[in-house]
This record gives C-alpha cells, structure tokens and sequence, in this order.
C-alpha cells in the first residue's frame, strides 16, 4: 500500500526587473529552502504566474513594461486566493499603499533585511496553508452582546489572558453585527475582504459605533484567527506607562518594574494588536510605534536587545486622523503607514431600521439573562427609536434596552418604559439662536484675548447649560463624540 | 568586512559581503559582476541626466533603482543622497538637484570602482 504524497509546493514567484537585486532575493530565498521562478518583466512575470500555479507572489511594483501595481490586478482576477507581497523602494510608499488597498498581502520597502522578506514569504505561504474563508475559529476577546464592544479596562497594567477558545460553532463576529442596512452588508464584505491580507487596517467611527467589533472581527477572519488578538486603548492609560504597555519592560528598568512584562506588542505575536484611540498616542511613543511597523522588532524598556515579533496592526479612532495629522498631533509618516485599509463604522442615524433589529436583539438577550419576558417594542417606541439620533450609537440603545429590562417586568416595550433621557427626548436638537453680524461682533469680542483652550472650555460650558447639562445633545450640536466630550470635562477637574 | 573603502562608502555595514556569503562561492562572483553591471546601467543613464536642464522622468526612474540597489549592498550614504535625489526629481527642484550632484556623483563612481576592485581577476576578495 502505497501513501498518497501531498502535492507538491508551487514555486514562489519572484518578479523584479534590476538582475543583481533579483539575484539576491533569489538567494535569500533558496537558502531558506524555498523553491523560486524568477521573472524580469511583468509579462515574464504573468506568463509564470500562469505557468506555475504560484500562490505567492513577489513584486516590484516599478518595471519596464508595465506598473506593477496593473499587473497584480490581473493576477488577482485569475486567482484570487493568491498572496501579493509588493516590494518597492523608499520614496514610493504611497504606490504600497495603494497596492494594499487593492488587495496586497503585505509591503516591503527596499532595502529590507533577510528576516523581514522571509517573515513576509513564510506569514503568506501559512496564510495559503490555513486556507480561507474560516467561519468559526478561537480568539482572544469576544464583545458580551450583539454589536457591543467589549470595554477596553482603563488601567490595564498586566497583559491581556490567554487566548479563552469559544465553541466551534460560534458565529464569527461579523455576524455579531445586527442590522440588514445595505451599508452594514457592505462593511461585513469589506472586512472578509481585508481580513486576508496582513495590511494594516485603520477604523474610524463614532464612539458606540462598533468599532473594536470590527477590529475582532477582522482578526477572526484572518489567517492569523487561531493567534492571541490584544486591545490596547491608548487613550486610557497614563502616558507614562504606555510605552511598558505597548513594548514590555525588564526587571528594574524603573521604579514599579518588579518583574519582566512582555508588553501588548510581544503579546500579539502571530496574532493581531488592536491600538484603540490612536490619535491619543503622545508623539514619543508614536515614533516607537513607527520604527516596531518599520523593523518588526520590540525592544521593552530597559532591554539591551530588540525582539522579532509578528503582528498585525489594526487601529481605531473616534476622531478624524488627517485632521490630527493637520494640527501636528499626530506624525504624518506614521499616519501613512496606518492608514492603508480605512473601514468607517457609519453612526446608527445612518443606517435606517438597523436601529429597531438591534433593540429586538438585545430585548431577546437581555431578557433571556434576566429571566423576563418581554414581547418586543410598540410601534410608538420603533417610531421614536426611528427619530432619535442616538449620539452614542449601538452602545446607547443597549444601555437603554438594559435599563427596559431590569426596570421592568416583561410585556410589549412601550414608552412609559423607556429612560427619561430617550422617552423626552424632542428629536433633532433645537438650533442655537443664530448670531447675525451686529451681534457677532460683541459676543467675539468677549473671547478675544483669551487662550483657545479657555474660549473651548467657555464654549463647552454654555452649549451644555443650553442643554441642561445633557453631554450626548452638547457633543451632537459640538460634532463631537460625547466621550471625547467626557474626556474634556474631566481635564478640567 | 567590505575590503578596502578609503572613501567609507560602506562604512560599517558588512551587508555586501553578507550577501556574497550567502549567495555561495559558485553564485558570488556572477552577482558581484551583476551588482557592479547594473550600477554601471544606473550611471550611465542618470549621470547625463542630472545637470540641467534635467530629466526628470531619467532621475525618477535611475535613482529609484539606485535607493534599492545601494541600500542593498550597505552604501548607506549613497541610499540617503539617491531618495534625496528621487525627491528633488519628484518636485522638480533644480537648486536641490544641483546642490546633491556632486556627491552623489562621487559616491556612485566610488561604489562602481569599489565593487569592480572584488570582481574576478582583481585580486581583492569579498
């Protein structure tokens, strides 16, 4: 009896159009034990792309007859499931990033170093290997109801636990997103579609919006599933510590360092790192974030030696980033490195009758876990659910569904039932008392002189008085996410 | 170990000779006279082009062969001065592109004698 041998392993295929510089990949390569067709032209490159059946790609994205960037198109129209590794040289990052946009698994800018191009290759061939889609796979975190994210701990000193394996048959997070809206089926089709490849992906969205949810879910989808995902929120801890939280420190490198930590970035090793309010990062520490993209290395605080580490980044904010790079909060290099995949989570006021599913979701959820019954919501209650325009997003209609639950006994939700702050709530805010030009001038001139932070925080003050203290109506007139509103006002305590 | 540099191109970095090692002996010596037959192609096309009136498009393309080539092969000064260079070219600056000719000028035929002082019948071993 003879055993079946498995197929053999398609050559990696290498197209770069300077010969001594493919020479020396080539070199790289072969001494790692794979198995390489080179090619120095985008035709040769596509002739053996056909020819080989080759499910990793290198590719120089400038050759002479053809952009690079077309022909990995092509090649992805023909096979999909192939892994793109785009190699190009300092000075052209923005065509990287386009090529991740467009489907890339991964970039590298030349010159890069052995260990680099070969982590890049072998992540790609296990990425192949691990086949895709997986529907239902381990992970760290999970959010505790339907689109809720998980709260990130405010002061998480210790590294996250291992990895908690959830039953087999669990859904994965992208169907914990409720909602039928046209614009959340795209979402869910955008994040299988990134999932696949290592390219950083940068979420943006209102607070409550769901978006460490769509970090999860990214992550879960991933080749990567069956490694640790880390959530770090960078606006939560001290800035002092963030650096040991991020890259770990030794024994005695500080005072309060009493044993060796890994930090959050060795943490996710083979796995994804989730950077959660990432315009909150103080500069020092972003240029650390820079050169750990750059080198893939970690070194934690006091450490005479760095650490190779493999990671996926995925980062969030509630704030428009390009607007932080402009104010010079935040660096534009590290800014182009990020933002390679945007995903925007759209507000809740932005998708239509999602909001009534996800009040039914959780009425069922919630219910369930408190032992009530409850027969779903009145037609008054989805038409006032309709109106509202739910500053905090999901995250308000399951605090508001939670509190219908624990208040009451069962029954149709009606609403009597409802939290005083949405059952009063009037609608559309009522519009500030317009400021015509004669009256402009004296109101301006109250505020000249003063610094800008003060005339903010004069600013804050009043739209919240006119509101009666009502931080979510304050934050919708101010356009801004009620937690950074929270944030505010603490910094004046 | 570059061998002999008196005008520390290489400074520190050993990656050429790293990469020579690891190419083997049967492979060295064809990639070393690859390595110096391209850099002799990037000269060759972007040296005419850098003085005025400038080719832009020839810049663009040459140096950005260069920025990998060199930072390939560890000449790190001459990686910074060609993505210097490919900037100048992208932005059409003709102050910026004069001002880095000369040494990019030098430390391109100083690499292209360096490598051709290894090349098979030199003498001089990686």
């Amino acid at each position: 009896m003879t055993t079946a041998a498995s197929p053999p392993q398609p050559p990696l295929l290498l197209i770069e159009d300077t010969p001594s510089l493919q020479m020396v990949y080539r070199s790289v390569l072969t001494h790692a034990g794979h198995a390489v067709r080179s090619a120095g032209s985008a035709a040769e490159g596509l002739s053996a792309f056909r020819d080989t059946g080759a499910t990793v790609v290198l590719l120089d994205l400038m050759l002479p007859d053809r952009d690079g960037l077309d022909l990995m198109q092509e090649m992805l129209a023909l096979r999909p499931e192939t892994a793109v590794i785009v190699i190009t040289a300092n000075g052209s990052i923005n065509k990287a990033v386009e090529a991740m946009r467009a489907g890339a698994y991964e970039f590298l800018v030349k010159p890069f170093d052995e260990t680099r191009f070969l982590g890049a290759v072998e992540n790609a061939l296990a990425g192949r290997a691990a086949g895709r889609p997986r529907l239902a796979r381990p992970a760290t975190r999970r959010p505790g109801t339907p689109e809720a994210p998980r709260p990130i701990p405010r002061s998480e000193a210790a590294p996250p636990p291992p990895p908690a394996p959830i039953n087999a048959t669990t859904p994965g997070p992208a169907t914990a997103f409720v909602g039928s809206s046209e614009r959340m089926a795209r979402l869910q089709g955008m994040i299988r579609s990134v999932a696949r490849s290592m390219a950083t992906v940068f979420i943006t969205g209102e607070s409550g919006t769901g978006k460490e949810l769509c970090a999860l879910a990214v992550h879960e989808y991933s080749p990567r599933a069956s490694g640790p995902f880390i959530a770090l929120n960078c606006g939560a801890i001290p800035q002092d510590l963030l650096e040991s939280e991020v890259f770990g420190h030794v024994k005695g490198s500080f005072t309060g360092a009493i044993s060796d930590k890994p930090g959050a970035a060795a943490a996710a090793d083979g796995g994804t790192l989730f950077l959660d309010e990432i315009c909150e990062m103080a500069p020092a520490l972003q240029t650390k974030l820079l050169r750990f993209l750059q080198t893939s290395t970690v070194q934690p605080v006091g450490a005479t030696r760095p650490r190779k580490v493999n990671v996926r980044i995925v980062c969030a904010t509630n704030q428009d980033p390009l607007d932080a790079v402009r104010r010079g909060h935040f660096r534009e290099d590290l800014y182009y490195r990020l933002y390679v995949v945007p995903i925007h989570m759209p507000p809740l006021r932005d998708r239509g009758d999602d909001v009534i599913e996800i009040a039914e979701t959780a009425l069922a959820r919630f219910a369930a876990e408190e032992g009530r019954r409850f027969d779903g919501l009145s037609p008054e209650v989805e038409a006032l659910f309709r109106r509202l325009p739910w500053p905090g997003n999901v995250r308000q209609v399951l605090n508001v569904i939670r509190h219908v639950v624990v208040m009451n006994e069962g029954g149709l939700v009606t609403p009597e039932m409802l939290p005083d702050i949405v059952a009063d709530e009037p609608g559309p805010a009522p519009p500030l008392p317009a400021i015509d030009g004669q009256d402009r001038e004296p109101a301006l001139d109250a505020l000249i002189g003063k610094p800008l932070a003060e005339i903010e925080r004069l600013v804050i003050e009043a739209t919240l008085k006119r509101f009666d203290g009502s931080v979510p109506k304050a934050a919708r007139i101010l356009e801004l996410a009620p937690s950074t509103l929270y944030r505010k006002i603490d910094g004046w305590k | 170990m570059t061998g002999h540099d008196p005008t520390g191109i290489f400074g520190t970095s050993t990656a050429l000779h790293d990469i020579l090692v690891l190419a083997g002996p049967e492979t060295a010596p064809r990639l070393l006279q690859q390595i110096h037959a391209d850099l002799v192609a990037v000269a060759s096309l972007l040296l005419p082009a850098l003085p005025p009136p400038h080719d832009w498009p020839q810049i663009r393309r040459q140096t950005h062969v260069l920025i990998s080539l060199a930072g390939t092969i560890g000449a790190m000064r001459l990686h910074g001065l060609a993505i210097e260079m490919n900037t100048a070219a992208h932005d059409q600056d003709c102050s910026r592109a004069a001002a880095l000719l000369p040494p990019l000028e030098a430390d391109l035929t100083g690499l292209i004698a360096l490598v051709g002082l290894r090349l098979p019948g030199h003498g001089v071993v990686a």
